[in-house]
């Protein structure tokens, strides 16, 4: 590389090989080809539907979903109980499952 | 015996690393809660709390919704979709003092099937300005001496650019930080050492790829560049740590460029075997009444013109740009959107 100067000098100098500039002296070298990115970009999510039942003392709550459930999507089941067998002793408690082809009902 | 019930059906979340914690009260309070956690961001959380007097009101906290009409119950649940992020107690409110129990859980979403994480990353030639990066690259060991390297949590990628700041150009740098891995399943990461519970040793002439994402040493939270990066990014590797006969060690490890763009787009749908649409959501950044293309890159690494469209005045996508899906086997591919000057990368399945 020549450079010349604002009083018009000029002068060269040769520079070192990238690879060698990249290993020389080095203990460790990064592969330069393979600097690789990813984005943690969410997907689309949201909430479909939900219902509620208070103070059920059924066997049977009948917490339904009134519309279809779809394949693939997270069910989520948060239920709570109190004075069950032995008293004083309160529960809560979340479940969860991933929805098949068809949908449970309670 | 009574109980009560909250049924939810949410998708886009994933269950995967769901996360759950609980909280009780013998003597009674008016303030339910769970032991702090921090669900990842954009998740769905949900606290369900009972209260012994079995006839109470509840209230939500802020950001969470009820369930239902919660007067005069045992129990009642709230729920937020769209929540976390930070530390979280799911903290509800009883109308009056008595003992509770709580349970919360949290589910994150999953990673974008367009982030580039199916098809091991993109280049750097399309790098996304202002967006959450996981840096992954390949080392390898070459001491003369051919000693085993140990990584210090400190060890990090640096990136700067000139960044405009709105009424002029400053140099802005951000640093990641080493971390452990890619979180399976979702969109947080794992910090250095928090699965593995030792650093990475670097052992002599095998090539070992390292990750690097947090804005701290140690750290999951993700860093992201600067917004309005539009030069290409100069990068170095700051690597600390010892060999393995004791001598600590340390260097810089430079890395040419990277050219950040602002471009974005996207493919509708994002899998398929047919045809797709590509989009953009304005603006969009391409250079305005420029040649573009779209380009299929195999799993070769080759790249295949499927279609062509003029950039609008605007900068944006015309409307109608569609391409047909190369035959190809089943799996994921990256499809390139370019004016030549402005790159977007993103993934597509080939189903």
């Amino acid at each position: 590389m020549k450079v010349l100067t604002a009083r018009g000098n000029t002068y060269s100098a040769t520079y070192p090989e990238p690879a060698s500039q990249s290993t020389s002296s080095q203990s460790v070298t990064v592969s330069l080809d393979n600097l690789r990115w990813v984005q943690l970009i969410p997907a689309a999510s949201s909430l479909v539907q939900k219902t509620f039942v208070a103070n059920c003392n059924s066997a049977s709550c009948a917490a339904t979903y009134s519309s279809s459930v779809t394949a693939g999507n997270i069910l989520v089941d948060a239920a709570l109980s109190f004075q069950p067998v032995t008293t004083n002793i309160h529960y809560s408690y979340i479940w969860y499952a991933t929805a098949g082809i068809r949908g449970p009902t309670r | 015996m009574a109980a009560s019930v909250s049924i939810y059906e949410i998708t886009g979340f994933t269950t995967s690393g769901a996360m759950s914690s609980t909280g009780t009260s013998s003597t009674g309070s008016t303030s339910a809660a769970v032991t702090s956690f921090t669900p990842a961001s954009d998740s769905f959380i949900v606290g369900n709390t009972e209260g012994a007097s079995g006839s109470t009101t509840y209230t939500a906290s802020s950001g969470f919704a009820l369930v239902g009409t919660c007067g005069s119950v045992g129990g009642c649940s709230e729920y937020v979709a769209g929540g976390g992020g930070s530390a979280n107690t799911v903290p509800m409110t009883l109308g009056s003092s008595t003992p509770w129990v709580e349970a919360a859980m949290s589910f994150s979403t999953p990673f974008n099937p367009q982030s580039g994480i199916q098809v091991n990353g993109y280049p750097t030639m399309g790098v996304p300005s202002g967006a959450s990066l996981v840096w992954e690259v390949t080392f390898t060991n070459v001491d003369s001496q051919h000693r085993s390297v140990t990584i210090w949590p400190q060890t990090e990628l640096a990136i700067g650019s000139a960044e405009f700041e709105g009424f002029d150009t400053d140099y802005t740098q951000a640093h990641y930080y080493i971390i452990d891995s890619l979180n399976s399943g979702s969109t947080t990461v794992n910090g250095y050492t928090s699965t593995t519970h030792k650093y990475v040793t670097l052992a002599y002439g095998v090539p070992t790829t390292l990750y690097f994402a947090a804005t701290a040493a140690l750290g999951s939270t993700t860093q992201a560049f600067g917004t309005n990066v539009l030069t290409p990014f100069e990068a170095y590797f700051a690597i600390t740590g010892t060999f393995s006969d004791g001598t600590l060690y340390g260097e810089t490890n430079p890395y040419p460029y990277g050219i950040i763009t602002q471009a974005n787009a996207y493919t509708t749908p994002t899998a398929g075997s047919t045809g797709s649409t590509v989009t953009c959501t304005s603006p969009c950044y391409f250079t305005a009444g420029s040649k573009a293309i779209v380009g299929w890159i195999n799993s070769a690494g080759q790249f295949t013109q499927v279609a062509s469209f003029t950039v609008s005045g605007s900068g944006n996508i015309p409307s109608g740009v569609t391409f047909l899906v190369p035959t190809a086997s089943a799996g994921y591919y990256t499809i390139q959107v370019t004016d030549y000057t402005n790159s977007v990368f993103m993934t597509f399945q080939q189903t």
